[in-house]
């Protein structure tokens, strides 16, 4: 059963707007936090890398405060992190809802690390012959 | 049982009309504003069945404990509250109790006794 927010949201375009306002600001902002929970960097030391205060950094970051694209891109710079945008039609959203199994993603992961790190030839290829061989077993 | 169902979990809304307590919540709050906390509160609850937790703790914070001794949260959006607690650990289903509108952070008793009375109905129901 639909909850009733879902069931408001889905009365009128306006009401799907202001939701589709709120979910790019919580995905932005939770997205944020989490890199920062990740790297143990404190909002006080994001603000000193930002040369401004913990509180406008926690307004930022709680979404009372509207962030530019500028301090988005500042933000992210302070946290060795960066972003890219992908815009897509409403109409094409399915394309974009589905999740791979979790097992695809870490290979995915592992693979890219290995690739990055392997040992190039004289001609500067990467032989990656054997990743091949990893990628067809789990396909 | 009304629930939202994202990549991650569902949520669960625990009382038979959880429209009745978000309706007593924002009453406390200007009419111009009803809509934009409702968005609000959707893209948290959305957030949370999408990613399994919420992150900022400005968003979320452990409020108690239930009888059992887990702890239950309450889910903030400016002044209102959406108490609730994960069926085991964080990131397993999680079940809103009922809305409220804080003008404070601390906990109301009111609320309280409200969570652990849907808890306990949930428990009933076989689900522990």
């Amino acid at each position: 059963m639909n909850d009733f927010f879902e069931k408001w949201r889905g009365s009128s375009e306006r009401n799907r707007k202001l939701f589709e306002r709120e979910r790019l600001i919580l995905s932005v902002t939770e997205r944020i936090c989490e890199l920062l929970e990740d790297s143990n960097v404190t909002k006080a030391e994001l603000a000193t890398k930002l040369e401004t205060s913990k509180a406008h950094v926690s307004q930022l970051l709680n979404g009372s405060r509207n962030m530019t694209l500028g301090t988005l891109s500042d933000v992210l710079f302070a946290i060795e992190a960066k972003v890219e945008i992908r815009i897509f039609s409403r109409k094409d959203e399915w394309k974009y809802s589905y999740s791979p199994p979790e097992a695809l993603v870490a290979l995915t992961k592992t693979l890219h690390q290995d690739l990055y790190t392997a040992p190039a030839n004289d001609s500067g290829w990467k032989n990656i012959g054997s990743l091949k061989t990893r990628v067809a077993k789990v396909a | 049982m009304e629930y939202r169902r994202g990549r991650k979990l569902t949520v669960y809304f625990v009382e038979d009309d959880p429209e009745e307590s978000w309706n007593e919540a924002i009453s406390h709050i200007p009419k111009n504003k009803w809509e934009s906390q409702r968005a609000r509160m959707d893209a948290l609850i959305q957030q949370l069945a999408n990613e399994g937790r919420l992150r900022n703790p400005d968003r979320i914070n452990t409020e108690s404990k239930l009888p059992n001794q887990k702890k239950y949260y309450a889910i903030k959006s400016n002044k209102i509250r959406a108490y609730g607690w994960y069926r085991d650990e964080v990131g397993s289903d999680f079940f809103i109790s009922h809305f409220a509108f804080k003008n404070k952070d601390k906990l109301d008793s009111k609320d309280d006794r409200r969570v652990v009375r849907n808890w306990e109905a949930w428990i009933g129901d076989g689900n522990e």
